[in-house]
């Protein structure tokens, strides 16, 4: 079984039920970011400057429906890999999304994960 | 024999799991590199058009203004130039990092420092030439120019093959105004500085 978050916890809060994660079978893999859309957001904000980026820009290049996008980035939070911060530019409502020191942990550890799965087959 | 024969399937299925999760690995891996290093390069790129156009209308502008205006105020046509780059620079990419993040990092992408860079040289080659008449800025000139230009080369050849043309016409410019137009060096930089990189600015506008 997949791992769960950083709480440890396996319920609705890691992971919405049904949804489709990236390999089923990979064993101590984090779930929350495994998932693939979860997995483009927390990969998106590790390359960004100060790892945050506007709501937007992540919906765009990911290709994603506010709802979609807001569904994952609840999970995210829940988990405290990112933080939320919602603001005005220009008297215009905006949205920041920022991976925290416990997400890009969490990610840097799925990376090595995934690396170590490849080594072993090797 | 039976049990021989269950171990040897087992042993497959094991295998063809472990190869599974192999490739599933690989193609995550794959999904990272690719959406973070498209990150990395929206993030340098952005903002581009207009920063390839203003350095490339800040050489132009600041050589042929140096070879018209001679004397101290050669200094007062770079020091336009210098703080026209800068301030259009920040602006441009602080309507960017508004629009998509609100770090400060967004500054120091590669454009802000090969503009601040050929602009330092440039600042520099004028202070040494006013204060240490010995030195003579002419070679000065053609070696930077050289040296971005083989560095855009050699960058555009892993990233974006289409940059080496930039860094191309800035060899090919030094070398000719080394060895044919030294005399008049400066016309000769701001046309095959200037004119090329507004070209690749233009050409970046009109692909987005």
């Amino acid at each position: 079984m997949a791992k769960a978050g950083k709480n440890g916890s396996s319920d609705s809060s890691a992971a919405p039920p049904g949804e489709t994660t990236a390999s089923p079978s990979a064993a101590s893999l984090d779930e929350v970011i495994h998932q693939k859309v979860r997995l483009g957001i927390v990969s998106l904000l590790a390359a960004m400057p100060g790892r945050e980026a506007e709501f937007g820009y992540i919906k765009g290049r990911l290709a994603l429906t506010d709802g979609n996008l807001s569904t994952h980035l609840t999970v995210l939070e829940n988990n405290a890999y990112i933080a939320i911060d919602k603001g005005f530019v220009d008297k215009k409502p905006k949205t920041w999304v920022r991976l925290t020191a416990e997400g890009l942990q969490a990610f840097r550890g799925y990376v090595a994960t995934l690396e170590q799965i490849i080594k072993m087959v090797d | 024999m039976e049990q021989g024969s269950e171990s040897v399937t087992f042993e497959a299925a094991e295998g063809r799991v472990a190869a599974t999760r192999r490739e599933e690995a690989l193609a995550n891996l794959q999904l990272i590199s690719q959406t973070m290093s498209r990150t990395h390069e929206e993030v340098e790129l952005s903002g581009g058009a207009a920063s390839y156009i203003l350095l490339g209308t800040s050489m132009l502008l600041g050589f042929l203004g140096s070879a018209l205006i001679k004397g101290w105020w050669q200094v007062a046509v770079w020091l336009l130039v210098s703080c026209g780059v800068v301030a259009s620079l920040v602006v441009i990419r602080r309507q960017r990092v508004t629009a998509i993040s609100r770090s400060a990092r967004w500054l120091l992408g590669r454009q802000t420092i090969i503009s601040v860079a050929i602009l330092c040289h440039i600042w520099a080659v004028l202070a040494l030439s006013f204060f240490y008449h010995a030195f003579s800025p002419q070679y000065s000139l053609v070696i930077v120019g050289l040296v971005f230009g083989c560095g855009l080369v050699a960058k555009a050849t892993f990233v974006q093959p289409r940059r080496a043309l930039i860094g191309l016409a800035y060899i090919v410019g030094s070398l000719l105004t080394l060895f044919f137009f030294m005399d008049y060096q400066l016309y000769a930089l701001g046309l095959t500085f200037g004119l090329p990189t507004i070209g690749f600015g233009l050409y970046l506008l009109r692909r987005s």
